[in-house]
């Protein structure tokens, strides 16, 4: 992964920047690091931290500083922790949920980088890695990044659920850097993979006609059970409400590609 | 270790209730599965590493458990929904634009980006039947997947009538129809689990707009 990142040049900017963390972005909402095990937790509490591989995960506490801990309360959902710095689900009914329902609240710009593998493209079935629904739908989703038909893709829908956009690329069953770019209030929507932009559609749509309630649901990993499960691994996972550009996302993504396998 | 497990719809709502109280968490049994018919008939769940929880499924009478160590934990649910007679949504293949069908086969359908689940009630052929399974709802009718919200389709029979108590969910099931979203709230008797039936259009008679 490095040197692929080396091609495009992506590393001097990781070099030039030093101990770069996400957590020094701009409008950071949230960070998971599953290499951090003193963020990992075998119960909701926070009292019993995950020390070997194989432990099930009821808790990831967020490295934003924002506060965005995410939880599993029910024993059958939860993830397990492998100690190559990822969590794997199950691809049957693993998820964890966000408590804070505004983290994609009616915003004009979202983004998200996360570092990943899947387990089996050609399952016919979405696999969603991170979803914002709506409260009057939800299966509906604003902003998600997902793998269906074997493509990444990330879309996106307007509150009021008109019509749904995304764009997406061919990919295989080794870990990748992912971006997604959602510049709502410019209808710019961006897949990058692996530091290089993969897709793009500047006509995606504005946020539209919206209500301003908070989300119904967001969740890291399937919100639903048919369908949408993750079968493979999360390594990273960083999301901010703004569009990263620059240094900040070739940062972003880099750090993120270190910690893959 | 990790551990499947499966129990029928009418037990979910007691087995789920009664593992929470354990300390377990709610709705542990999630996944909805068939057999046969276009409604949910059972749910599974999959579990990694837990003797406890074991043991609290092991001593629940109405469960199925297995704990094989065969394969990864989307093939151990394959097996134990297959040996047990029962069809997992997940695994049905996308319905084929050609070739001969059979009545109590399921498939998916890709509409846009979202999958629908349909069931095959009548054998045919899809070189001659071919296209959206809209078109033919005397052959192949799409199975309900609880806690979805799909566009109002006008039920045939008993067996697609839309439900007041949905057993999978504890709720009444929610459709879209001309730009709302509408929550079945009435119906005649005749359904599962005690739950009314409902065959009439939204905003005629027997659903509430939320």
């Amino acid at each position: 992964m490095s040197v692929l990142l080396q091609r495009v040049g992506l590393l001097d900017t990781v070099a030039a920047g030093g101990a770069f963390t996400p957590a020094s972005l701009a409008n950071i909402v949230f960070w998971a690091d599953a290499s951090d095990t003193s963020t990992l937790w075998t119960d909701t509490g926070g009292t019993t931290q995950v020390t070997t591989d194989g432990e099930s995960v009821a808790r990831l506490d967020d490295k934003s500083g924002e506060g965005n801990n995410v939880t599993q309360t029910t024993a059958s959902h939860r993830p397990q922790w492998k100690n190559d710095g990822s969590l794997l689900f199950d691809g049957v009914d693993d998820r964890l949920a966000f408590a804070n329902l505004t983290l994609a609240r009616n915003i004009g710009a979202i983004s998200l980088v996360t570092g990943y593998q899947i387990n089996n493209i050609g399952r016919a079935a979405s696999q969603v890695f991170f979803l914002a629904s709506t409260n009057s739908n939800p299966n509906v989703a604003r902003v998600f990044l997902y793998n269906s038909a074997s493509s990444i893709r990330i879309g996106g829908r307007r509150r009021d659920s008109d019509s749904f956009d995304s764009i997406g690329v061919a990919h295989d069953t080794t870990a990748h850097t992912v971006a997604g770019l959602w510049d709502i209030a410019n209808a710019d929507l961006t897949l990058r993979v692996d530091g290089v932009q993969a897709a793009q559609n500047l006509s995606f749509q504005t946020a539209g006609v919206t209500n301003d309630t908070d989300s119904g649901g967001i969740v890291f990993g399937s919100l639903s059970t048919l369908n949408e499960t993750v079968d493979g691994r999360v390594y990273q996972k960083v999301i901010t409400q703004s569009v990263l550009s620059g240094g900040d996302l070739t940062d972003t993504e880099s750090f993120v590609a270190d910690k893959l396998p | 270790m990790s551990i499947v497990a499966v129990c029928s719809v009418a037990d979910m709502a007691t087995v789920n209730t009664t593992l929470d109280a354990q300390g377990f968490g709610p709705d542990n049994f999630s996944v909805p599965i068939y057999s046969g018919g276009a409604r949910v008939s059972h749910a599974t769940l999959h579990c990694w590493n837990n003797a406890a929880f074991l043991s609290a499924l092991q001593a629940i009478p109405e469960v199925t458990v297995s704990t094989s160590e065969t394969g990864a934990p989307r093939d151990r649910v394959r097996t134990l929904i297959t040996a047990s007679g029962l069809a997992w949504p997940d695994d049905a293949p996308f319905l084929p634009n050609a070739g001969q069908i059979k009545a109590g086969e399921y498939y998916k359908f890709l509409r846009g980006l979202e999958v629908e689940f349909w069931l095959v009630i009548q054998n045919h052929n899809r070189s001659s039947n071919g296209g959206d399974p809209n078109q033919y709802p005397a052959l192949i009718r799409q199975a309900r997947v609880p806690g979805t919200i799909a566009p109002w389709v006008q039920p045939i029979d008993q067996f697609d009538a839309y439900l007041t108590l949905d057993p999978f969910t504890g709720e009444g099931e929610r459709v879209t129809h001309n730009g709302s979203t509408w929550l079945c709230t009435q119906g005649s008797a005749g359904g599962p689990g005690g739950s009314l039936l409902n065959t009439w259009v939204p905003g005629e008679f027997g659903w509430t707009q939320v």
